[in-house]
């Protein structure tokens, strides 16, 4: 396990920031010390991310390294208790249906709405709020990704009530909060938990 | 309870043009009917009734009692007979909301439609097959409404007592405002669900009445170009839902003024006098019975962005609409996107790099980089960076914002990647196959529309019709106060 791994309550958080840095791509060092401070850091954690060669200092402009890549996936992979990789691996296989169906709808939805298609606004979101149940009853069965992946099911949630309080932007929009752009991340977490490639 | 005249009008009372209680359609009836333009008799219950229907639980008694009155009512303005003969008075029931919701609510045809009104509608037009025809259109519509909502198996029993029917269906149209759609629907567009529903009961028209008859659309200009030509399409012998549904190729509305010229002459010279009065090019409903032209509905024509602008322009030329209308209306669209990319010389087969999917579109020449970070990001700033990637991750989401384009070695048009293109609006082509040999920095061109990705930087022309020229003209003419 690298340094710094998830064996301890610190160790998660440092997880998390380095996740959250690797998604901002370039990020300024204040803006960086910002967000170990909201994971629950102090400003020498990210000084010890960067002295381990995980995130690099460019002048003041910090960014995650490829062996802070590396690092990442092994940590979260670390996150896995004995035991938890078949039923993790069961809920990827389920996972993967959804991902396409997912990536189905909202392409449905982005066609929908440059067409000024109302019906088919309807039937793109029916499917998409199928999809959303399956993947919480998905997560919920095999229980290892309520808790791996609980911030992340959380932020699905906050997305999916947006749409549906009327800011339909929050389905596909490219800002990080949107439903797209956080299911992206947790196929993201999923595949780096199981130290699996990304496929097309 | 207030008396049941505040909450069923038909088509002879004095009524504002009030959305709120008639609803988009009941709107568009009355404005016709005040025009004395041929309408189908109709009477509608308003929204007000809806809300009462929802706190009873059903229509209260002075409303089924009115409801018989203004059936009384449609068969003398018809000189039919509900739910028989001689001549069978039939009627359509449609939901009629504040805000259009297409699609999502319930609408029944030929209602009415009893054992003792089948042999008179067969001995009146003479034809077997028109009169299997209604009865199709009517179990078609009536039993999910009879089935609440519920898929059927073609086994509901509908009541065979016309005034059961209508009021069935009345209610039926009433409880789809709170059908799963149409509440999915009102959360996604911020519609209020206290709105509520009226409910259009009109006398029906055939438009499956022999060779002489038939249901049309009729667009006062062209949606997608703006021309000031009325065009449209036209299925002849054929009724209601023909267009809508898919069930039958429309032809041209052009081939109705070879086939009844006069109704065509009509049509069209009703169509000019909706469109001056609305001012606003108008999208129309008609149906011809035997040579009889009616009108079911007329709305504001939806427009492509470019037709929108060029319609604008021309109203203003005709007089229809002030300086300040005009400018009002292209304020609403985005002009500098009308404009297109295109290539100045048509690119050479030898300067083709890769193939892939054109998953979003537009054309832009830049350098290709495999990162975007600090030690290309100096570049971004005189450069238009082509961002080529295996596929994509989330951790590329902050690069693609950065991108004036995005190639993918892997992936289709649904993948994450043509999904983030198509959002941030830049041309993207994807599962272009193996690219190692593109090196960094290599100048290339991406045609998102077409799905290539060319070698070299090749040279785009900004086409900007001549029509947004003026309405760019006229707009910074009319911000500084010239026009």
């Amino acid at each position: 396990m690298a340094p710094g791994a998830a064996d301890s309550v610190e160790g998660l958080r440092t997880t998390e920031l380095l996740l959250k840095i690797l998604m901002r791509g370039v990020i300024e060092a204040g803006s960086a010390r910002t967000l170990a401070a909201e994971a629950g850091l102090g400003a020498e954690a990210l000084d010890n991310l960067i002295a381990a060669g995980a995130v690099a200092d460019d002048e003041g402009l910090l960014y995650v390294t490829e062996p802070g890549d590396r690092r990442l996936t092994e940590e979260l992979h670390a996150q896995l208790a004995p035991g938890e990789e078949s039923s993790m691996a069961a809920f990827a296989e389920e996972f993967g249906v959804l991902d396409t169906e997912l990536k189905s709808a909202v392409t449905a939805w982005q066609w929908a709405i440059r067409e000024e298609d109302q019906d088919g606004q309807v039937n793109a979101v029916e499917r998409w709020l199928d999809v959303d149940s399956r993947l919480r009853a998905a997560a919920a069965r095999a229980q290892v990704p309520t808790r791996l992946f609980r911030t992340c099911l959380a932020r699905l949630e906050c997305a999916r009530q947006r749409v549906l309080d009327g800011d339909p932007d929050q389905l596909s929009g490219a800002q990080d909060t949107s439903y797209h752009s956080v299911w992206f991340l947790l196929h993201e977490m999923l595949l780096r938990t199981l130290k699996r490639e990304r496929e097309g | 309870m207030a008396d049941s005249d505040d909450f069923i009008i038909n088509a002879d009372a004095k009524t504002g043009a009030d959305k709120l209680l008639i609803g988009g359609k009941g709107t568009s009836l009355f404005w016709m009917s005040s025009q004395g333009l041929p309408v189908p008799p109709f009477f509608i219950l308003t929204t007000r009734a809806w809300r009462q229907w929802r706190e009873a639980g059903k229509l209260p008694q002075p409303h089924v009692t009115k409801v018989i009155e203004m059936v009384r009512w449609l068969e003398t303005r018809t000189g039919r007979t509900f739910g028989g003969g001689p001549t069978p008075l039939l009627v359509s029931v449609r939901s009629t909301g504040p805000v259009s919701m297409p699609g999502m609510m319930d609408t029944i045809l030929n209602l009415g439609l009893t054992h003792d009104a089948l042999g008179p509608l067969a001995k009146e037009f003479g034809s077997l097959q028109m009169v299997a025809d209604v009865i199709v259109n009517f179990l078609g519509t009536a039993a999910p409404v009879f089935a609440g909502g519920q898929e059927t198996d073609g086994t509901t029993a509908l009541p065979d007592s016309a005034t059961d029917q209508l009021l069935g269906a009345i209610e039926g149209v009433f409880a789809s405002w709170n059908n799963q759609r149409a509440r999915l629907y009102r959360r996604i567009n911020r519609i209020p669900d206290d709105y509520g529903t009226a409910v259009i009961v009109q006398a029906m028209v055939f438009g499956n009445a022999g060779d002489s008859s038939g249901t049309g659309v009729l667009f006062t200009r062209d949606p997608v170009s703006g021309d000031a030509q009325p065009c449209g399409e036209w299925v002849p012998a054929a009724q209601g839902e023909a267009i809508v549904s898919g069930r039958t190729t429309p032809v041209p509305v052009e081939e109705l003024r070879t086939a009844q010229p006069a109704v065509y002459q009509r049509l069209h010279e009703i169509a000019s006098q909706l469109e001056r009065r609305a001012r606003e090019p108008q999208d129309i409903e008609f149906t011809v019975q035997q040579g009889s032209l009616y009108l079911l509905q007329t709305r504001t024509l939806k427009s492509a962005p470019l037709a929108s602008c060029r319609t604008a322009l021309d109203l203003l030329d005709e007089g229809l609409i002030s300086e300040e209308e005009a400018v009002r209306r292209l304020s609403s669209l985005e002009l500098p996107e009308l404009a297109t990319d295109a290539f100045t010389e048509p690119p050479a087969a030898d300067a083709v790099l890769a193939t892939g999917l054109a998953a979003s579109p537009g054309i832009m020449p830049g350098i290709i980089v495999r990162e975007i970070d600090t030690r290309n990001e100096a570049a971004l700033r005189r450069e238009n960076l082509v961002l080529l990637r295996p596929e994509t991750s989330p951790h590329d989401l902050p690069a693609m914002r950065k991108a004036a384009a995005l190639v993918t070695e892997h992936g289709g048009l649904t993948s994450h990647a043509a999904i983030i293109a198509r959002e941030l609006k830049i041309p993207c082509v994807v599962g272009c196959g193996e690219l190692d040999a593109v090196p960094e920095g290599e100048e290339v061109t991406v045609d998102g529309s077409a799905g290539v990705v060319y070698r070299g930087r090749l040279a785009v022309d900004r086409i900007v019709p001549e029509v947004v020229r003026r309405a760019q003209s006229l707009m910074s003419r009319y911000e500084s106060g010239v026009a």
